[in-house]
């Protein structure tokens, strides 16, 4: 009797054994919300000393990397603190306040999946563009704290360089009238080119009151049309 | 003297007439044991029978398997011994005769057995010897040659040893046989000639031969059956996300006020096409049909992509095994080239199954990958027809090639080109090796 129950026990504990190797590897596996992924921008905060690293929202948020792929030490170029990113992740958990940093409200614990760097560029203020926009396709425009986000898709030859610049000028308006400026002459809407996707920020920290304020981005479409996107310029908190 | 005697012996009993002397309290169980150790020396001692109460044992469990094990060990060996014997099957000779011999029965039949010429010419001088033999036993006895030529000077030593001479056939007078000169078969030639053709005729109703195969196949869509968004979200291919929105304006959602948007980016699903490869086991029943089963095994690989803010890859890889069951029919049986056809089934499992998720951006895949053992549960059922042809290389090997169609019901299994495309064409070649009793 003592022999079957002891086998039987054994069988158990064999079983059991046997199904924890099938598991995922700790959090590195875990979607905690199935199939739906959080996406937002904001900057990456690494405290001098600390290892730990954040994520602050626009509106202010902390998010802690509780676990990731590896992805922000792997990313080429390197992603570096103060640099502007777009990030996919599940929320974990919430943090305690002795975790959240002075500056930020709040915080959760996030599993970050993916992150990407976008390039951040400085307005320029007070002038008129000095050239026509190639066309470009804006596919995302995002009006963020102290960014404006935008995803461009254009065409492309392999060796040539592409540049954008934003205009603004004149920042006291009642309408912001921003010219978005795509530099790339010798790529044509017939040439047969590969299109190309990029995402860019401009920093829009000069131009922040303490009222909303509406706002007007203009590009020139792929197809060589004028477009003109309206918005609003949110106040933070 | 005798009267004091009687005297004394009167006083004596006078005396003692009244006279009684208690017994031992102990005496009867003296007794009781002297009796017993009179008995125990008398008789040979035999221990006392008992009858225990039966005590039904348990068989245990791992008794039991062994048991149920053994049991259909000996079932199998039984069935594949009998089977092996009736692999090179032997007419039964005295059947075949009993049945040939209804056209000629030589003991019964009136007709007298021809006999060749040649042969007639062998017993001739035998017969011929014996009735000389005959002859000198009926002459007189002659003591000596010399005698014999005193008697007769007329008679020749050798008329009294005459040897057999062709002559000798016209003095035969034990049998009247003629030997007929026909065209016509011999009841024995037909006898003969129809003793083949029912050895044929066994051979033709047997079977008994054992063909292994090795064999891959393919299969390539019948049907388009596009998967429903639910059956997409649960194999994981569905993806959402999920854009704050509450601190900014994203022209991808123009058209939402809330704080949070959910996007659903579109999934393109890719399936490549399966593989099987098997191991299989045909047995001929008889020249014409056979049953065949086996082991196969498949591979399934799917791939959802999506493409949002961020791109999402889902790859799904599914591994079955299964046990076909097919019956085939000959029609095309050549020396060096037969052809078949064959309808069946077959019964499949998922023995893994799991879902590598990855999220990267359209540019850099600088993203998370994780993996999902998929639930699995039930077999899968299906059915298939083909028509199929062999290259015979020799009495051994053989090169084949089926074309034919396949359909998988509908049994809960994961997403995966099956579930897509259940009624599909497929492909298969592979190479037959066969055993036993070749014709």
């Amino acid at each position: 009797m003592m022999k079957r129950i002891l086998n039987i026990l054994l069988l158990l504990a064999v079983a059991v054994n046997l199904c924890s190797c099938s598991e995922a590897d700790d959090l590195g596996d875990i979607v905690p919300d199935g199939n739906a992924y959080v996406i937002d921008y904001g900057t990456l905060y690494i405290a001098d000393g600390i290892a730990d690293r954040y994520i602050i929202r626009d509106d202010g948020i902390a998010l802690l990397v509780a676990s990731d792929f590896g992805g922000l030490s792997i990313a080429n170029p390197p992603i570096v603190s103060g640099n502007r990113v777009l990030i996919n992740y599940h929320v974990l958990g919430d943090l305690d306040p002795t975790q959240v940093p002075e500056s930020c409200k709040a915080g959760y614990a996030i599993q970050l999946n993916a992150v990407l760097a976008i390039p951040c560029q400085q307005i320029i203020i007070g002038q008129e563009p000095t050239r026509e926009c190639s066309p470009v396709a804006v596919s995302s425009i995002h009006i963020g704290k102290a960014h404006l986000d935008l995803r461009l898709d254009y065409k492309s030859l392999t060796n040539q360089k592409h540049k954008f610049e934003l205009y603004c000028p004149d920042p006291d308006a009642q309408v912001l009238n921003l010219y978005l400026i795509h530099i790339g002459d010798d790529d044509k809407n017939d040439n047969g080119a590969m299109i190309s996707s990029h995402r860019i920020s401009f920093d829009t920290t000069p131009l922040r009151s303490d009222e909303p304020r509406k706002i007007a981005l203009h590009w020139v479409d792929i197809t060589g049309t004028k477009r003109v996107h309206y918005g609003e310029y949110n106040t933070w908190p | 003297m005798n009267e004091t005697n009687d005297k004394f012996e009167k006083r004596f009993s006078d005396r003692l007439a009244d006279h009684g002397v208690d017994a031992p309290a102990d005496m009867w169980d003296r007794i009781a044991v002297s009796m017993a150790e009179i008995d125990a020396a008398a008789k040979p001692t035999t221990p006392p029978i008992t009858i225990a109460p039966h005590r039904r044992q348990r068989l245990g469990l791992r008794r039991a398997w062994q048991y149920g094990i053994a049991a259909m060990l000996l079932l199998g060996i039984g069935l594949l011994a009998n089977r092996l014997v009736r692999l090179i099957p032997q007419p039964d000779s005295s059947k075949l005769l009993a049945e040939a011999s209804v056209l000629y029965d030589p003991a019964t039949s009136e007709v007298e057995p021809i006999i060749d010429e040649a042969q007639e010419i062998e017993i001739a001088p035998r017969r011929t010897a014996m009735a000389v033999v005959n002859r000198i036993d009926s002459t007189p006895s002659i003591e000596s040659i010399e005698e014999v030529e005193s008697t007769n000077s007329n008679v020749s030593i050798e008329s009294a040893t005459t040897t057999p001479s062709t002559e000798g056939t016209a003095t035969n007078n034990s049998r009247k046989s003629t030997p007929k000169k026909s065209n016509e078969p011999s009841p024995q030639e037909q006898f003969q000639k129809r003793l083949q053709e029912v050895l044929a005729e066994e051979r033709q109703r047997s079977g008994g031969r054992i063909t292994t195969s090795l064999y891959a196949s393919n299969m390539s869509q019948l049907s388009n059956q596009k998967a429903s968004p639910a059956r997409l979200a649960e194999a994981g291919m569905t993806k959402t996300e999920v854009l704050n929105n509450s601190h900014g304006e994203i022209l991808e959602v123009l058209s939402s006020s809330t704080p949070t948007f959910r996007h659903q980016p579109e999934t393109k699903l890719n399936h490549r096409t399966p593989v099987t490869v098997g191991v299989g086991v045909q047995y001929e029943l008889t020249n014409r049909w056979a049953l065949e089963t086996g082991v196969t095994y498949t591979y399934l690989h799917s791939t959802g992509k999506s493409e949002g803010v961020f791109t999402y890859t889902t790859t799904q890889q599914l591994h079955y095994v299964g046990v076909p069951l097919s019956a085939s029919y000959k029609f095309i049986d050549a020396n060096s080239f037969e052809m078949y056809a064959r309808a069946g089934g077959a019964v499949e499992r998922a023995v893994s199954a799991k879902r590598i998720q990855t999220v990267g951006t359209a540019d850099k895949s600088v993203g998370i990958s994780t993996t999902q053992q998929i639930d699995r549960q039930g077999v899968q059922l299906s059915t298939s027809v083909a028509v199929g042809a062999e290259l015979k290389l020799n009495k051994h090997i053989g090169l084949y090639a089926e074309a034919g169609a396949g359909y998988f019901f509908n049994n809960n299994q994961p997403l995966s080109y099956r579930t897509e495309h259940p009624l599909s064409l497929t492909l298969q070649a592979g190479a037959r090796f066969h055993f036993g009793k070749n014709e």
